[in-house]
């Protein structure tokens, strides 16, 4: 049955700014925990910044109150044009997956293809893209494994760390913060994609919510 | 009095503060914060029903916890502008028995901007930006009070205060903790520490003389503006080129001649205003412990006052201190006023008991009361008393009438009481027992002719009381007795002879009862031999009759 929302286009621009807010997170969370290897190292423990970026999911200023900052001084590297565009393929990245949300079921409704598609066409439009392919997966190849009821690949850091190698030299340089980049980002990358996947489905059922049933209706 | 006030200053403002030596640390001590943890726990009620602090309370109670110390007040925009969030954060984790890391847990989601607050607090004390300043000022005062009791409490042994002494022993307790910390690991340059320095030395002088700060960078504008930027070096440790940087600093300015008479004049005006050195505390431990170096010093000493326990500052010798009690005198006048009437009363005491002696109690001085230990009377002096008492006892009433007997059982208790007490001596209780024994022969003697006793001499010497302790208390020595014959009545001035006069009796009874008792005989108690039922029998008539009377012949 096809998933029935308050207001549809609501309900898929809701979703949209979900998935949008839930890019430049895990863009600002990338910095913010970069920042860390600058001068707070000792100070700052990085499971508090992990707990703190996944129960804010679409807010991570929220890790201001460790003390960490988004500067030129302690994100140097990160602030140049090559890194920028990781947060449109971070926001890509995203909506790729978004066949995934026909799993949510409210009842024995589900979305349907076309507002599936309706979704992921509104975050393209907001500015995610896909530079240089590097993200491999596509929104068909995802819809066909859900369909098939298929085991998706994890949500991995892979394109992120082949990006950086490749386009953001500042980065790719072997120091003491690059490394500790690289090595927090598979971890970020996977729990960030987990709780968002929460969120989205909570947000679903949310839009859903106080509609009344077939049968109400006509009683 | 300028002797006992120094000046100091905190980074990030440019006031001075004042510390009157010894008064801010009583003070501080003796804080009570009972009101700021009240308003503090007010408005984290009000909070949590809002969702916001409410500044007019936040404010009032950072108002009153300002006066708790100097540095309080300097820092309480800066260090201490959060306490009363710490104050609620401790409430909280102490009332819902959570720890930090719980109730940061439960805000890591914050819904409203109280939750924020608690949430961006407990951050800061987990990366180490902030402490919790409410438990640190309670665990600071605690600190002061164990310092003050350390170096200056009254302790058992009898070492009188002076400059030597209060020096080694806060060198002592400082040393602990530095020994302390040093066995933790604690790195050297975590701990506290002071800087002496003069306004023109302090980092932030530029602003705190900023009017010849002023003056002098116009002279030198140019220069500077055309000079390296060194603020690179802000985040380095120039722990090691700390020479290196002010000269290079220096290198602008070594061409400086002195100013003209007007800048000069100028400047003297400015910087007269300032104190000539200015101390840098970087931490309330530090003021605190400043605040005892600079006593130490300049031998500004504290006292615990003998009457309420208080400390106070040494001005003389007098162990009391100069604060209004409950009483609404100072302990020093209320201690004078006491001394003053207890001499009063002994004195009075004194006059109207023995005036012969009145003189010699030291007129101002209460006479202290000494510990006198008991003795205890020997067995065959009690046994010999007790045995006098029952005779005497067994004839009340028939040698020796009641209330003698009363007086005499009185005198016997004082006398063992006396003796006990170290008033009278063995050979004191001695006389009086043969005198009571003579008295005991002639109480029997009378009981057994049915006449009152003979007097019996009154030989024995009555033990010597304290004038002013004991005299009122001791009992009335039994008046010397005359020789007594029947009829007469005694008395101790003089002896009138009465006409005799016989014995009555009210009743039949008491006529009989007199002349029944046999001496020899066994004797009973006066109670008893009145409850005795005695049985009387009535006479027998017998009834005549006329033959019997008159015979016969009367009949016929």
């Amino acid at each position: 049955m096809t998933m029935v929302f308050i207001n549809e286009t609501a309900a898929i621009n809701g979703l949209a700014d979900v998935i949008i807010k839930g890019g430049v997170s895990l863009y600002n969370a990338m910095k913010y925990i970069y920042s860390i290897a600058d001068k707070d190292f000792y100070n700052v423990s990085i499971k508090d910044a992990f707990k703190v970026v996944l129960n804010n999911i679409t807010d991570t200023d929220c890790l201001q109150a460790l003390g960490l900052r988004i500067s030129d001084e302690t994100c140097k590297e990160m602030q140049n044009e090559e890194y920028n565009r990781v947060l449109s393929m971070m926001v890509y990245s995203l909506a790729v997956r978004i066949p995934t949300l026909k799993t949510v079921k409210n009842g024995d409704d589900s979305m349907t293809d076309d507002q599936l598609y309706r979704l992921y066409t509104a975050v393209m439009d907001k500015g995610a893209a896909n530079y240089k392919d590097m993200i491999s997966e596509t929104f068909l190849e995802t819809k066909y494994l859900v369909r098939k009821g298929k085991k998706l690949p994890p949500f991995t850091a892979d394109w992120y760390k082949t990006y950086i190698y490749t386009n953001v030299p500042s980065l790719a340089e072997i120091t003491n913060k690059n490394m500790f980049l690289l090595g927090f980002a598979d971890v970020l990358f996977a729990m960030f994609y987990s709780c968002l996947e929460e969120e989205l489905r909570s947000k679903i059922l949310e839009y859903t919510a106080d509609i009344p049933d077939n049968d109400e209706k006509e009683q | 009095m300028e002797n006992r006030t120094v000046r100091f200053a905190v980074n990030n403002n440019n006031n001075f503060y004042k510390i009157e030596l010894s008064k801010t640390l009583i003070h501080f001590i003796e804080f009570d914060f009972t009101y700021f943890w009240e308003q503090c726990i007010e408005a984290g009620r009000i909070a949590r029903k809002t969702g916001r602090l409410p500044q007019h309370i936040i404010s009032n109670a950072k108002t009153v916890i300002s006066r708790a110390h100097p540095y309080i007040e300097a820092c309480i925009g800066s260090d201490y502008s959060e306490i009363v969030t710490d104050c609620i954060i401790e409430y909280i984790c102490h009332s819902e028995r959570i720890g930090l890391e719980e109730l940061w847990a439960r805000c890591i989601t914050p819904k409203n901007m109280y939750e924020s607050a608690i949430f961006r607090r407990v951050s800061e004390y987990k990366t180490n930006r902030a402490m919790n300043r409410w438990t640190s000022v309670v665990r600071l005062q605690e600190y002061a009070r164990n310092k003050v009791n350390f170096i200056f409490g009254n302790g058992t042994e009898n070492t009188a205060i002076n400059a030597e002494t209060v020096r080694i022993r806060k060198e002592y307790f400082d040393l602990a903790v530095s020994v302390a910390a040093n066995e933790l690991g604690c790195p050297v340059n975590a701990m506290p520490s002071v800087k002496m320095c003069t306004p023109a030395t302090l980092p932030h002088a530029v602003f705190a003389v900023s009017k010849v700060s002023k003056a002098i960078y116009r002279r030198f504008s140019e220069a500077l503006e055309q000079g390296q930027d060194m603020s690179y070096l802000e985040a380095r440790d120039c722990s090691k080129i700390r020479d290196q940087v002010a000269m290079d600093a220096y290198n602008y300015v070594k061409n400086m001649s002195r100013p003209g008479e007007l800048d000069m004049k100028f400047a003297m005006e400015a910087i007269r205003e300032n104190p000539a050195e200015v101390y840098l505390p970087d931490s309330l431990k530090a003021a605190i412990d400043m605040e005892f170096e600079l006593m130490a010093q300049r031998e500004v000493y504290l006292r615990q006052c003998e009457s309420c326990g208080r400390y106070f500052t040494v001005s003389d010798d007098n162990p009391r201190c100069d604060r209004v009690n409950s009483s609404g005198k100072t302990c020093r006048r209320q201690y004078e006023e006491l001394c003053e009437s207890i001499a009063m009363s002994a004195k009075t005491a004194a006059e109207e008991q023995l005036p012969e002696q009145a003189e010699e109690i030291p007129a101002a001085v209460p006479v202290p009361e000494q510990p006198k230990q008991e003795r205890t009377v020997p067995a065959e002096v009690e046994k010999r008393s007790q045995k006098i008492y029952n005779a005497l006892y067994k004839r009340v009433g028939r040698g020796i009438d009641e209330n003698e007997f009363k007086e005499w059982s009185q005198y016997l208790s004082n006398m063992k009481r006396n003796y006990k007490i170290g008033e009278a001596t063995m050979s004191q209780f001695e006389d009086f027992l043969d005198y009571s024994d003579r008295l005991c022969e002639e109480v029997k003697l009378a009981a057994k002719n049915k006449t009152p006793h003979a007097p019996v001499e009154n030989d024995f010497i009555p033990p010597k009381t304290a004038p002013h302790t004991e005299a009122a208390a001791a009992p009335e020595k039994p008046e010397p007795r005359v020789p007594q014959v029947e009829g007469t009545v005694v008395s101790s001035d003089s002896v009138e002879i009465k006409p005799f006069v016989p014995q009555t009796f009210d009743t039949l009874f008491d006529a009989f009862m007199a002349g029944y008792q046999q001496d020899g005989e066994e004797e009973v108690a006066p109670e008893k031999r009145e409850k005795k039922q005695v049985e009387i029998k009535m006479p027998s008539w017998e009834r005549l009759t006329r033959e019997d009377a008159y015979g016969k012949k009367n009949d016929q």
